[in-house]
């Protein structure tokens, strides 16, 4: 600012404010070192501010000039102290411990009910966790345990160079004491006194190896799935198989030859001479994977589900040990479905054949004739 | 922090401290007048009125004026501290005043309105009594010192200075009469 400035801006600068005076210029005023400009300056802020007029005349006392510095500074590190950033003032300050629980109270009982929140949502996942598992478990289909009980009273052929041992059937000591287990098909006429014998291969076998060895032509033994082939089982013919075993073999085959597979009036003899001994040994064999399908679809079968017999009994029908066996079921399975031409045709076909269930199965061919 | 909120104006200061509740902007106002408050205080402390509690009790009340304040600070404490010392109310700028204050500033960007707001002035000053356009011509457009002002008038210079206040006075009272004419 200048006075050769034009008079248009000069004008305006009359009424344009000018800032306080600061420390600095307050002494240079007071002292006398401030340009011209800075001056008029000064004099047009004075002109218009009480509080820098007084402050002035103030400061221009030298009786003021020594107190005045002392307060000065230390109001300013006050106000420095007390209104810095984050620190309340001594008014609020002395109110806080009234209000300050209302919100700390809030707070934590915001915090401990969600806590307990997510608490009872951990509880009610858990617990019910629990319960959907022990209600998949006690609904489970009992696949790996009842083909075990089923096999107890199903007495399966063995077929021809097969390991004797593999058709044991595995009993327990409850299974002896209580009851036999026999299957119940929905087509089984025959009284449930009958079919003790049928729990009791175990026995017989263990009595039979220890006296004297079973001979191989007692060796295939047709399964007892239903009644019909239970009551062919006396009167079945021994398979071609076992008029051409060799003696010879028969002494090595005398010792896996499991007692199990002896007729059963042999069975009950021997059950009578010695039944001690037929609680002694009782063996659990592990059931591999051809033993549970078949065993699985026995299940179906005895609970009425043809459809899935038959798809197990498929999948055995042309690979292993089972292969015949689980043919035969399957001819069962039809002919219960009403499907008596595939029955007949699948029974050809095994009496056709040279295999054990020959003799079975031209008994069911004459039984559906 | 308090380095860069020194460089603020005081609106800004005022602005921030009003929307963002800043303490420490406010307390940079309040460094900024304290000095202020010293020297203006400073007559009125005694056994009654001991600076230990004046300063805190004043800074504290302009705290709290600060929050609503609108216009100039320095008005705002000269009057706080004349109502605490019990001294007569001292009445600040005029309404009028303080519109054409806020109208210049507001025209400092825009050239036309300084150069119709400049005009406006002119007349106004034409009005004037030719002994106050000439105090006022020496002054504020020929940059005389008051000392100076007051040697020639045989007058001191708060003498001048009161005379140069009554004039900003009764141009502002005119520029408004111009407005409602």
């Amino acid at each position: 600012m200048n006075s050769h400035s034009p008079r248009q801006e000069r004008v305006l600068r009359i009424f344009t404010p000018v800032r306080c005076l600061n420390r600095d210029q307050l002494r240079r005023y007071h002292l006398g070192q401030m340009t011209g400009v800075e001056h008029h300056l000064v004099e047009q802020h004075l002109v218009e501010c009480d509080l820098c007029h007084d402050a002035l005349a103030t400061v221009e006392n030298p009786a003021n000039v020594e107190s005045y510095q002392q307060l000065s500074t230390q109001l300013s590190q006050y106000i420095h102290r007390e209104y810095a950033a984050g620190v309340q003032p001594v008014a609020r300050a002395q109110k806080q411990p009234v209000l300050k629980p209302q919100p700390h109270a809030r707070r934590s009982f915001a915090e401990s009910a969600q806590s307990y929140f997510w608490t009872v949502v951990f509880l009610a996942f858990g617990g019910g966790s629990i319960f959907l598992l022990q209600q998949h478990l006690k609904n489970r289909p009992p696949l790996s345990s009842l083909p075990l009980r089923a096999a107890d009273a199903i007495v399966l052929p063995a077929p021809q160079g097969a390991a004797l041992g593999d058709y044991q059937p595995v009993t327990t000591d409850t299974q002896q004491e209580v009851k036999p287990l026999v299957i119940q098909t929905k087509y089984s006429t025959r009284d449930t006194s009958h079919m003790s014998a049928a729990a009791l291969p175990v026995a017989v076998k263990d009595t039979a190896q220890k006296k004297k060895p079973v001979k191989d032509s007692a060796l295939p033994k047709p399964p007892v799935t239903d009644s019909n082939a239970r009551a062919l089982i006396a009167n079945a013919t021994p398979p071609p198989a076992q008029k051409e075993t060799p003696k010879e073999p028969a002494k090595e085959e005398q010792k896996e030859t499991p007692k199990e597979k002896a007729p059963e009036p042999a069975r009950a003899e021997a059950e009578k001479d010695d039944p001690p001994a037929a609680e002694k040994k009782e063996t659990t064999r592990p059931v591999n994977g051809d033993d549970y399908v078949y065993r699985s679809a026995m299940q179906y079968q005895q609970q009425g589900d043809y459809n899935e017999a038959i798809n197990q009994y498929r999948k055995l029908s042309d690979r292993g040990r089972y292969a015949e066996r689980a043919r035969y079921q399957m001819a069962i399975c039809y002919r219960a479905k009403g499907q008596k031409g595939k029955a007949r045709r699948i029974l050809k076909d095994i009496a056709n054949s040279e295999g054990s269930m020959k003799s079975l199965a031209q008994a069911e061919l004459s039984t559906m004739n | 922090m308090h380095l860069q909120l020194n460089n603020l104006s005081d609106r800004e200061l005022l602005l921030r401290f009003r929307k963002f509740r800043e303490r420490e902007a406010a307390g940079a106002l309040l460094d900024r007048y304290s000095h202020l408050m010293v020297a203006v205080c400073l007559p009125g402390l005694d056994a009654q009125h001991p600076a230990e509690t004046v300063f805190p009790e004043l800074t504290e009340k302009l705290y709290h004026q600060l929050s609503g304040a609108t216009g100039r600070i320095n008005g705002i404490l000269y009057g706080l501290v004349q109502q605490y010392f019990g001294k007569s109310r001292v009445t600040g700028n005029s309404p009028a005043l303080r519109d054409l204050e806020s109208r210049v500033d507001m025209a400092g960007s825009n050239p036309i309105e300084k150069v119709a707001l400049a005009g406006q002035l002119e007349k106004a000053l034409g009005r004037l009594i030719p002994e106050d356009m000439e105090l006022l011509q020496a002054f504020y457009l020929d940059h005389k010192p008051l000392r100076e002002l007051a040697q020639s008038r045989h007058m001191n210079t708060s003498q001048v200075r009161d005379r140069l206040k009554g004039i900003r006075q009764t141009v502002a009272t005119y520029m408004k009469e111009a407005a409602y004419e």
